[in-house]
């Protein structure tokens, strides 16, 4: 008998224990540590990024911030999905990148980007480098050849689709040339086989190829961004200034950063944007966006939401003149830019 | 493993159905695009996504026909059959296959049902409960009692994950689990009250049942920062109302 | 000159660490936590490494350089564990260890297998330590002669040298085994084309099949299942044994010893694969050079070192392309990379100008790191065997927990639960059946890499298998290949015997 009554104990202690703690989420927001689930791997750019602005965010809001990745699907659509099943009450957060737009034309979940309200963060300018062993000293040597023997040089770049693809084939389409497209599965490995010699040119970020850069493992030719890039005190060229017909196609930019639901309740919004420019004018950001190559943005709220949205436009329709989309953007309601 | 001489008995069952699946791979393998520019990347045959499928369903067939062959001039195949016709309907199933199929049981009904809608800490609690009950305590008619339970408790989910119902409202599978979970140890109590010995063992049970995931949620929760998938009742009620008080 | 220098820094940096006493307890606190996240099954030492990222943020980098690195190398030695003692490879690492770790163990001889894997974890750490600080421009510079062809024969390499030495039955189980984890990793869009291969329209397998949840379906469940039917006891059936470093067996393996650092270290500098690779090549390789090849499976002790020294003088390998050229050459460096740049250290050739100390740094780490592990494994070890004692039926289903939460706890995803159980209960009939269960999984872990690897080699060769036969390394791997399926034909077997005898017969 004595057990039995000790269960039923056990089981309203329970009962009003959480009503109690049901109680307590009525406070003013952040109440409780907040989790931002970031859609790409961990020691990735997207993971860095968040992690860094995260630590500073945590700060100001005065609660912890857990950062976990949670990756897969198709352009993150998993880590995704399941940050937007979360409630919408500001505990959530999503890390994400320009590359996730293209999770709806891909077949990944069925909501445009406007779900999100944007936080961008930054991101790093994309280059061409081409291997050491290769003789073209400039860009111009570069698409000379590449016209002479159209779809002979091998280009590397990671997967179909992404923001480093985009730009390549920007390239191609501004400079007038047909290059030899080779996927691999990110950055780093298309690196390495620049190194290694199997490849011609590669197509990654300042961020990514510096130290290689800097190392004389790669050579630079240009940057895709219409100005020049100065890499500590090297001036790395723009293509725009040999190419003007760049200009049609380019440039595509990364933008890391994270977001939340956009139906969040607009106090929790404030008080995010708020925390997240204090976050991005510390120090510990700017040195990390300097150290790393990164321009910093800062963009939020509108501004932001405005930037994915074009970027979701730019990828969708770009992914449907290759004919790698799965889903017409037009049926998602996406005009083309 | 089973004894060498019965298993080119198995190799005959194993191989047909690895010639089933090998030949699925091809199918699907031939419905894949060979040619065609996608998503940028040059038409060649050496490209096409279905060049490893086929490699794949063409050297499992290969290697299960051998299988098959080797069977048959072992006397596998007619091992099989003999053992066939001599096959006893009445005699049913022996133990060790019960076990199997009981675990296999509270495995499903703990991955697919509860972790996804009942309180983790809920969940696994139970899952050790009726696992360590039937495994450990050895009681003829309490493991029966419990596999009867938690039968019901997998048709109850089941009928309740496909019609969707209480999707929404967050603690009703969590009160639904506690009812079942007192309900097991009611039957533990009543089942071993007797027995001094059985009565030692129950209370073992529930320690590891409470104390397991007693230490291993607020581990993963707090100090890996591992959310967990469904933090639901217990979680809330208990665990997160004193991180919070502590914090 | 160039070493001598590098060791003298070396020396200083070992000083100034050691002077520290908060580094001495960080070291040795993640070192065991490292060894109780290897030994749990489904934790690796990569997820230990991401989530001591998080935690090490506000140290300094020396400091938090101490605690990932230790954690790493707990990670990776802390897997056989769990591989001699149940059987289920606490980590991919380990999975090799647990062939014949598992037979010692239940041959009583759990404590001997224990110290021994911790003595030759140990000495493997410290010996690839040494290939770090010594040579680690020529390694990185061959690590870049791997192209996609390579990758390709390597991962052929990794899955039939797997299929063939694991067999309990016919050879070619093991080759259907590693088809049938080829198949697995198929699942999913190609990373190439984006092409949704055998998906069945799931989102979820959009993704591809993660290695957790099939490596501890595949080990897991089918053991948990075995021992609950069989109510089975591992210590029933034997006493502990003494845990001793065994100085005398390590000092008489001392040139299988070498020979798995060597094959640890060059794998863990190749980018991309890592310690568990590393532990079956040099299991395999051992095999081939023992006198009693017949014996390994069932308990021999050569496998058990052969496989703990290799994985973790895998660690040291990993480092070197990952320092030297920015590029993670384990999954666990990978992590290790990202947590750099958070203190802003970037990996890479200029690393040796702007931050001189931090390769002695890492070296020094190292070294201390596999000192901090081999004390507390001993320590740990003989506390640690005594879970055998408690009743299995208790026992497993805990360990059921602990997989469950251990592969949810990689992608945080319930899906990779429900494909764990179904791996599982298909595992279960697998060995029920006389199949081997680790070519599956290498084939998992490898077939991705195969497939991308061989499809975009022959895009750069524009569909010409010439370059196998001009490039050294591919040439080389390829002929490896040859040998090894075709010494398993009987016919090559019976030829080779007959012609031993004629030569043995005329001398």
């Amino acid at each position: 008998m004595k057990k039995r009554s000790l269960l039923v104990l056990l089981l309203a202690l329970i009962l009003v224990s959480s009503v109690f703690a049901q109680g307590q989420r009525e406070d003013v927001y952040p109440s409780r540590d907040i989790t931002d689930i970031v859609v790409w791997g961990a020691g990735g750019g997207t993971d860095v990024c968040n992690r860094v602005v995260m630590a500073e965010m945590a700060e100001e809001l005065g609660v912890n911030i857990n950062v976990v990745n949670k990756t897969g699907g198709v352009s993150g659509s998993i880590g995704m999905l399941d940050a937007f099943g979360k409630p919408h009450d500001g505990y959530y957060l999503c890390g994400l990148s320009e590359s996730n737009v293209t999770a709806a034309v891909m077949g990944g979940w069925d909501n445009r980007m406007d779900v999100w309200d944007v936080f961008i963060i930054g991101g790093s300018p994309d280059i061409i480098s081409v291997t050491p062993g290769t003789p073209y000293q400039t860009i111009e040597d570069l698409v000379e050849a590449a016209k002479a023997q159209p779809g002979m040089i091998k280009a590397g770049a990671s997967g179909a689709g992404s923001i480093h693809h985009l730009n390549l084939l920007g390239f191609e389409k501004g400079a007038g040339v047909e290059l030899n497209f080779i996927p691999y599965d990110g950055s780093k490995p298309a690196q390495n086989a620049a190194m290694s010699g199997e490849i011609d040119l590669v197509i990654t970020s300042v961020a990514e190829q510096a130290q290689l850069i800097k190392g004389g493992k790669l050579r630079p030719l240009a940057v895709l961004v219409p100005d020049d890039f100065d890499l500590d005190g090297n001036t790395l060229p723009t293509a725009f200034a040999s190419y003007p017909g760049l200009g049609d196609y380019l440039p595509h930019s990364q933008a890391i950063g994270f977001a939340v639901a956009a139906d969040a309740p607009d106090q929790v919004k404030q008080t995010l944007y708020g925390a997240f420019d204090k976050a991005m004018e510390s120090d510990a950001v700017k040195e990390f966006g300097k150290k790393n190559y990164y321009i910093l943005s800062g963009a939020r709220g509108a501004e932001a939401n405005a930037i994915f949205k074009q970027l979701e436009a730019n990828f969708a329709y770009t992914l449907k003149d290759l004919g790698a989309n799965k889903v017409d953007p037009a049926t998602l309601g996406i005009s083309r830019p | 493993m089973i004894e060498k001489e019965q298993i080119r008995k198995y190799d005959f069952i194993s191989s047909i159905v690895l010639i089933i699946v090998s030949c699925i791979i091809l199918i699907g393998a031939f419905r894949m695009p060979m040619q065609g520019s996608f998503a940028g990347v040059q038409n060649q045959w050496y490209v096409s996504p279905a060049l490893m499928p086929l490699i794949i369903g063409f050297g499992l067939l290969l290697l299960s026909l051998v299988l098959l062959l080797n069977s048959f001039i072992s006397g596998g195949v007619s091992l099989f059959f003999q053992d066939l016709k001599k096959y006893d309907r009445s005699a049913g199933m022996n133990e060790k296959t019960l076990r199997v199929i009981m675990l296999v049981l509270m495995l499903f009904n703990y991955i697919y049902l509860m972790i996804p809608r009942v309180d983790f800490f809920l969940s696994t609690s139970l899952f050790l409960l009726c696992v360590v009950g039937v495994f450990y305590i050895e009681h003829g008619r309490l493991a029966a009692r419990i596999t009867s339970i938690e039968l019901i408790w997998t048709l109850v989910l089941l009928v309740l994950a496909v019609s969707g119902l209480f999707e929404r409202s967050r603690y009703v599978y969590d009160l639904l689990g506690m009812v079942v979970y007192a309900s097991v140890v009611w039957f533990f109590i009543r089942y071993t009250a007797d027995d001094p010995d059985q009565r030692r063992r129950v209370k073992t049970t529930i320690l590891v049942a409470l104390l397991t995931p007693g230490i291993i949620c607020p581990l993963f929760r707090y100090m890996l920062l591992v959310p967990l998938p469904v933090e639901g009742i217990i979680f809330d009620g208990i665990f997160n109302s004193i991180y919070y008080l502590v914090r | 000159m160039e070493f001598f220098h590098q060791l003298n820094m070396f020396g200083f940096e070992l000083v100034q660490i050691i002077s520290n006493p908060m580094n001495i307890v960080i070291l040795f606190s993640s070192v065991i936590m490292g060894i109780i996240f290897g030994a749990t099954p489904g934790l690796t030492a990569t997820l230990g490494v991401a989530l001591l990222t998080t935690l090490t943020y506000g140290m300094n980098t020396s400091t938090a350089m101490v605690a990932l690195m230790g954690i790493y190398v707990g990670g990776v030695y802390g897997g056989s564990y769990t591989a001699i003692l149940v059987n289920i490879p606490g980590t991919a690492a380990s999975a090799a260890t647990a062939m014949d770790g598992y037979p010692l163990a239940c041959k009583g001889q759990a404590g001997r297998a224990l110290g021994l894997t911790t003595t030759s974890s140990a000495i493997g750490t410290f010996i690839g330590m040494i290939f770090v600080v010594g040579f680690s421009p020529i390694i990185s510079r061959l690590a870049l002669q791997f192209t996609s062809f390579e990758y390709f024969l390597l991962a052929l390499f990794g899955i039939i040298i797997s299929g063939t030495l694991t067999s309990p039955d016919l050879v070619y189980k093991g080759w259907i085994a590693g088809f049938l984890g080829l198949f697995l990793a198929m699942i999913g869009r190609d990373s190439l084309r984006v092409y949704p291969r055998f998906t069945m329209g799931i989102s979820q397998l959009d993704g591809g099949i993660e290695v957790v949840p099939v490596l501890i379906g595949a080990f897991g469940i089918p053991q948990i299942m075995q021992v609950l039917r069989d109510k089975f006891q591992v210590g029933n059936m034997q006493k502990i044994g003494r845990i001793l470093p065994d100085f005398k067996t390590i000092g008489k393996k001392s040139g299988i010893i070498l020979r798995s650092c060597l094959i640890g270290v060059g794998i863990g500098a190749v980018p991309g694969i890592g310690e568990d690779i590393a532990g079956w090549v040099s299991y395999g390789a051992a095999k081939r050079a023992s006198k009693h090849p017949e014996r390994f499976g069932t308990g021999e002790v050569d496998a058990v070192i052969s496989t703990e020294t290799a994985n973790n003088a895998c660690i040291g390998g990993a480092m070197i392309p990952l320092l030297n050229l920015g590029v993670p050459g384990s999954p666990p460096a990978a992590m290790l990379l990202g947590a750099l740049m958070l203190h802003g250290v970037i990996p890479g050739p200029m690393l040796t100008f702007e931050h001189p100390e931090f390769i002695p740094n890492i070296t020094a780490i190292l070294l201390l790191a596999s000192a901090a592990m081999w004390v507390s494994g001993m320590l740990l070890a003989k506390q640690v065997v005594k879970v055998l004692k408690i009743p299995t039926p208790i026992f497993m289903p805990i360990i059921a927990v602990l997989c469950i939460i251990g592969s949810y706890s990689i992608g945080l995803n319930i899906f990779n639960l429900y494909l764990m159980l179904i791996v599982g209960v298909i595992a279960y009939f697998l060995t029920e059946y006389g199949y081997p269960i680790a070519p599956l999984v290498i084939g998992v872990i490898l077939g991705e890499m195969c497939d991308t690897n061989l499809r975009r080699a022959l895009m750069v060769s524009k569909g010409s298998f010439a370059p196998v036969f001009q490039r050294p390394v591919a040439l080389l791997l390829f002929l490896v290949i040859v040998f090894t399926i075709v010494s398993q034909i009987p016919l090559y077997r019976r030829c080779t015997a007959a012609l031993k005898q004629r030569l043995m017969g005329k001398a």
